[in-house]
């Protein structure tokens, strides 16, 4: 590739972001295109002269339904300020009128309808909640069915008693019962009663809303504040639609804000109307089953653990459970701008696998296992093997889990409780202030972290950001954990892609070590970042738990764990004398994986656009153990100015050449000094665990069997075909033996 | 099209704001800095990108969807640059304008904080190139057509407009190489 070549590449790189003001302006335009088709005057469908004598029509055939058909044309035509003349040819005027529909809604017999519950993400997305609700309504008892996706967890029924409500409830999951009176009668939930208020309503109705295909049928909808009818906040509202033909009701909607969730909205739907359901007798009569217990009394906590716990003694108890994990899934979600795909991921020992998937189609995958990394990306087709060292591979994945479970930094709320699904939560709460690496985005967080009491492992971690100069919580990445998975598919953890895929191996890059000459470095490796300096004193940290899983964190001078910080502007540590503000604005590298010499990370720095440092880093973790005993940094770096090409590999190229342009730091840092001020002794100690997770079945497997045949040669072969860390546990296990 | 903008396009077709928001969010960076590198300022390119995004809309549920999303934006883009915006047509001016790398790179803001230096030195000797030196850069980087393309497009024999881009290549590796050594 020549100069030009490479200018005419850098220019593709470049690309403007229009101001947000643009964004605003010419989103807002685009709506108002987009719905302004779409929104055919309610008005002009029902002026039309076959709609009005069908809803006539209608109300004369089907008698049963003449109250919720008058109710919802008359909620039409009175939102649409078109009063009497369309529907009663100016014979009655429309609160008469309303004061017919209530008489004739008491004629309904029965009506079914599901409700769910969608969440609107702040980008506009939809989430539909599992849990459903399916409603048997009549005209003075009503039964909820409550569905967690297919499952029937428990029936409600709300009966009435003494002018009173009767509510019977059975809990299937946690085979309870309980019955409670209520003052009064129905709630607002049930549907013939919503109608009833929406009646009353008819004349303060906001707006008509465009038509809409719902089961299949067009509808016209309208939208009422709910704060017209009852002690709401005025950002809540309902949404009615009507069936465009029968004009039964089709859908009804509340929607409220709900940015202390971190979404955007929630929607209340209740649809798929039957108006003459088949009712089995019995529908309405409580049905305990003999052997359900009766559940303790609202409000009352149920829990295995009965007395309150510390802070230290919740994270004990997790260390002590995750320490015995042995499989795990999970999947992880990233909302709004800069969101990646979700990530799903499994894991069993030391073996990975995780793909993700955006709009429910995969983009990529990873697998890992103790001795490789491979990834395929599906949208390049490029499959990336690299070699791999288990405790750092966990320790990737461990990032994307917990890597916020920095133990004293969470302000637990360790006596907040919350029973959900009928299990009971601690809920631990992290505060502060930080950027989601990778993604680019920063602000105030917010992190939950519930951990199931029963188990005591972590059932969900939730974060939340506040972006600056804003006053909203946004959604912003939730983790649901699934531990010792019964059955994790064996192939799940085999690479599995095209053969047409080009395949790049990594395994070949030597390793650099002190006073080495580096090797040129393949491109593709350093196009990505891992982590951020700032100020010249920044530094990784890792936490390695014994589950496995890791803590990443990234600290400034003042906090690291040896003396003098490495600051360049330090005469000593800075031989070319770079003025310190000139020095790291960013580190742009990828950590690759190389046998038995733990992490290298490859990147520049560039300075002033005349100036480039770059920077080679590694870590080692030396020692056995889960958590070992040091890790050894190393830093190279390197001053020489950018030759006209600007390219990032001629000019590692001219660095190496030439050894006064470049120096290199050391650091070994005590992991266990480094570590046991902030983690609990037990929390790491844990003998001989590395052995037991590092070495798959697979391996031990294939030692046996060489072991069996009584072939010392290919043992030894086997064993010297692994990394330094596996050649010294094998040896270990052979050594027992 | 793409099979992904195939389904966005559908759904933006039935009304759905989200997705025409992420056909937005894909392209809106591509029209801007075609539109910037014509004019050779932003403010006008912003309006550009207004009127591409919103006629699309407008479009969409009466078209037949266009087959290359991309494409169809950035010729819209164009088109609008050569027909009306360059008769208000201002100064080229930079004062910072926000410039970044590819998105699909690695894209922290730290690593673009460290490459923005050289990017909008970059574009702004890209802005302050000849007219139509500029215009066939604008055209060929960020509006992607061959020279071919780009001769029929603005009426020029082919051999010029290699000749302009040549140009106008050595001229920024030339202020380029001024820069580095100041």
């Amino acid at each position: 590739m020549n100069d030009l070549e490479r200018l005419e590449q850098e220019l593709q790189t470049i690309r403007l972001t229009p101001s947000k003001s643009t964004d605003d302006r010419t989103l807002a335009s685009a709506s108002r295109a987009l719905g302004k088709d779409a929104v055919t005057p309610v008005a002009d469908r029902l002026a039309g002269a076959p709609q009005g004598r069908g809803l006539w029509h209608a109300l004369r055939t089907r008698r049963w339904a003449q109250g919720l058909a008058l109710a919802a044309a008359a909620l039409g035509v009175v939102m649409l300020g078109l009063h009497s003349h369309l529907l009663l040819d100016g014979r009655a005027s429309p609160l008469l009128f309303a004061d017919v529909l209530k008489s004739q809604l008491g004629k309904v017999k029965a009506v079914m309808c599901i409700e769910h519950f969608v969440d609107v993400q702040q980008d506009g997305s939809e989430h539909t909640s599992s849990t459903t609700n399916k409603y048997y309504v009549t005209e003075d008892s009503y039964r909820r069915d409550i569905y967690d996706g297919e499952t029937l967890r428990e029936i409600q029924w709300y009966t009435p008693e003494d002018g009173h409500m009767l509510q019977t409830s059975v809990r299937f999951d946690l085979r309870t019962y309980s019955v409670l009176r209520h003052k009064g009668s129905f709630g607002q939930q049930e549907p013939v009663a919503r109608l009833r208020f929406f009646v009353n309503l008819l004349d303060r109705a906001d707006q008509q809303l465009g038509d809409q295909t719902i089961e299949g049928r067009k509808c016209i909808g309208f939208e009422i504040a709910a704060s017209k009818y009852g002690d709401n906040p005025d950002s809540w509202t309902t949404r009615v639609w009507f069936d465009a033909e029968t004009k039964l009701p089709a859908r009804i909607e509340q929607e409220h804000p709900a940015a202390d969730q971190g979404i955007k909205a929630r929607i209340i739907v209740q649809d798929r109307f039957d108006w003459a359901p088949e009712v089995p007798d019995g529908t309405f009569t409580a049905a305990i089953p003999p052997d359900f217990t009766k559940a303790a009394e609202a409000g009352s906590p149920q829990s295995d653990v009965a007395a309150p716990l510390t802070l230290a003694e919740v994270l004990a108890r997790t260390a002590r459970a995750l320490r015995s994990v042995k499989t795990y899934h999970y999947q992880m979600r990233t909302f709004g701008e800069g969101s990646g795909p979700v990530r799903e991921i499994w894991a069993e020992g030391e073996r990975i696998y995780a793909r993700g998937l955006r709009e429910g189609k995969f983009v990529s995958e990873f697998w890992a296992d103790p001795t490789r990394i491979v990834r395929y990306d599906r949208e390049d087709k490029k499959v990336t093997i690299s070699d791999a060292e288990p405790r750092l591979l966990r320790a990737m994945d461990g990032v994307a889990v917990l890597r916020n479970f920095k133990p004293e930094d969470w302000q637990a709320l360790p006596e907040r409780r919350v029973m959900q699904d009928g299990r009971w939560y601690r809920v631990l709460e992290l505060p502060g202030t930080g950027t989601f690496q990778g993604l680019g985005r920063s602000g105030e967080t917010k992190t939950r972290l519930w951990i199931d009491e029963k188990t005591n492992l972590p059932a969900r971690l939730e974060s939340q950001l506040r972006p600056p100069e804003t006053e909203q919580w946004e959604r912003f990445q939730e983790v649901e954990f699934l531990w010792d998975e019964k059955e994790i598919p064996e192939d799940l953890f085999v690479p599995s892609y095209p053969v047409t895929a080009q395949v790049s191996d990594e395994r070949r890059l030597p390793g650099a070590g002190v006073g080495e000459a580096l090797p040129p470095v393949a491109p593709e490796v350093m196009t990505k970042p891992i982590v951020t300096l700032q100020d010249g004193v920044a530094l990784e940290k890792l936490w390695i738990h014994p589950a496995g899983l890791v803590i990443m964190r990234l600290d400034m001078g003042d906090r690291l764990p040896f003396g003098e910080p490495p600051q360049l502007k330090d005469p000593e540590n800075n031989p070319w004398g770079l003025k310190a503000e000139e020095i790291p604005l960013a580190l742009n590298g990828e950590l690759s994986f190389n046998k038995g010499m733990g992490v290298r990370g490859l990147g520049h720095v560039a300075v002033g656009g005349r100036w480039a440092l770059y920077l080679v880093y590694e870590f080692e973790a030396q020692g056995d153990g889960i958590v070992p005993e040091t890790l050894r940094f190393r830093y190279l770096l390197a001053r020489k100015g950018l030759p006209s090409e600007a390219s990032l590999d001629a000019y590692v190229d001219a660095v190496l050449k030439d050894p006064s342009s470049w120096h290199l730091y050391e650091f070994t840092v005590p992991t266990k000094e480094y570590v046991t001020d902030r983690i609990p002794e037990e929390i790491y100690a844990s003998p001989n665990l590395e052995a037991e997770r590092v070495l798959t079945p697979a391996l031990r497997k294939v030692l046996q069997r060489y072991e069996a045949a009584g072939n010392s040669a290919k043992v030894q072969e086997f064993i010297h075909s692994q990394g330094p860390r596996t050649q010294r546990l094998l040896e270990s296990i052979r050594g027992r033996r | 099209v793409s099979e992904e903008d195939w389904d966005l396009i559908s759904a933006a077709r039935s009304g759905d704001m989200a997705a025409f928001l992420r056909i937005y969010e894909r392209y809106k960076s591509d029209v801007l800095t075609l539109a910037a590198a014509l004019l050779g300022h932003k403010d006008g390119a912003e309006d550009v990108l207004h009127d591409v995004f919103v006629s699309l809309a407008e479009g969409l549920p009466h078209r037949q969807p266009p087959v290359n999303l991309k494409g169809y934006l950035l010729t819209s883009a164009a088109n609008r640059v050569r027909d009306g915006f360059r008769r208000s047509k201002r100064e080229a001016r930079y004062q910072g304008e926000a410039v970044s790398s590819d998105p699909s790179g690695d894209g922290s803001p730290a690593a673009l904080a460290a490459e923005s230096d050289r990017a909008q030195f970059l574009w702004r000797s890209v802005l302050s190139l000849p007219e139509e030196q500029r215009e066939v850069i604008a055209l060929k980087v960020y509006g992607g057509l061959t020279f071919k393309e780009v001769a029929e497009r603005t009426g020029t024999p082919m051999n010029t407009v290699q000749s302009r881009y040549r140009y106008a290549l050595e001229k920024l590796r030339a202020t380029l190489q001024q820069e580095d050594v100041q």
